[in-house]
């Protein structure tokens, strides 16, 4: 008698897990958040060259997808006493946040801007990094934050 | 006694069904997730000039019973002429400067032109078959420049 009941209960249980998980492939189930930051002084003597100031490599691991939601620069004068940082703007304040070398922050060209989000990435290794304009006479601290969602492809 | 066993039994497998009819008899025509697909595409202009040129094309495939979803393109660039060792691509500035990545020679990146709005919007969806994704670039009068784009999409299943 008991034996027939835990039979019954593991039946149940089967063909309960079947109808979740055998039909439930290449879902996309929430994993962690990720955020990663970059952080740098452009102090060039030539204020027109734009400087690499960080990088970082990020990987997305096999069975996982990473979406990348948000990507901004700002900065701050390092003269100019009790600034705030400031929106990056076309001209002598440019800065940038790249994926493998390719522009993904907002980025103003001619007044316009051309952010676009989200950004799919497979698992892989990738590099971060940010960029910014600044002179020896008025060297700029560049920060940037990139904040994405991992997930878990199933199975 | 048999009889109530059975009965739990029915009740078991009506609970389970019940939560396969969702997936099985409402899941016609639904997407689901496949994969992630990137795209990068790289060259260098081959003459000097700030005339458009092709850099770089790819030919990719959506499989049948797939969709492709793009949801990101962007390109930039920099002048091969001076120390490209610390110098990161910079946007398309929408003058002499200009960058695009095509799907079957349709623009598909923003683009910007002088005094004109930004052109590129997405999502893109593309059903199964062969594409071309190309990239272009016009830049510096001296020297040659390096063009570097990326197209991320997600490719889904298209239940039956």
């Amino acid at each position: 008698m008991k034996s027939e009941i835990i039979k019954i209960i593991f039946a149940g249980l089967f063909l309960f897990y079947f109808s979740n998980n055998i039909l439930g492939q290449g879902n996309l189930e929430f994993n962690q958040v990720r955020v990663f930051e970059l952080e740098g002084i452009a102090s060039n003597t030539n204020s027109t060259i734009h400087n690499k100031l960080d990088s970082i490599q990020i990987s997305v691991p096999p069975g996982k997808v990473l979406k990348i939601e948000f990507a901004n620069v700002s900065f701050l004068s390092q003269v100019t006493p009790n600034t705030a940082f400031e929106p990056t703007a076309d001209g002598s304040t440019r800065g940038f946040i790249f994926l493998n070398d390719v522009i993904i922050s907002p980025a103003r060209t001619n007044k316009t801007d051309m952010g676009n989000f989200p950004i799919w990435l497979s698992s892989g290794t990738y590099q971060l990094a940010i960029s910014g304009l600044g002179s020896s006479s008025n060297p700029l601290r560049y920060k940037g934050l990139v904040s994405a969602i991992e997930f878990n492809v199933s199975p | 006694m048999r009889r109530k066993q059975f009965s739990k039994l029915v009740i078991l497998f009506v609970l389970a069904l019940s939560n396969l009819i969702p997936h099985v008899s409402l899941a016609q025509g639904n997407l689901e997730f496949n994969q992630v697909r990137l795209f990068e595409l790289e060259g260098d202009t081959p003459i000097p000039g700030n005339f458009h040129q092709i850099v770089d094309s790819i030919q990719f495939t959506v499989p049948q019973g797939k969709v492709l979803k793009i949801e990101f393109a962007r390109t930039n660039w920099r002048s091969n002429g001076i120390s490209t060792n610390i110098q990161p691509h910079v946007p398309p500035d929408g003058t002499n400067r200009r960058g695009y990545i095509y799907v079957n020679e349709v623009m598909i990146s923003p683009a910007v032109q002088s005094g004109r709005p930004i052109i590129g919007d997405f999502p893109i969806w593309l059903p199964s078959g062969t594409y071309k994704l190309t990239l272009s670039g016009a830049g510096d009068n001296s020297f040659s420049t390096n063009w570097k784009g990326m197209v991320s999409a997600i490719e889904f299943n298209v239940s039956p």
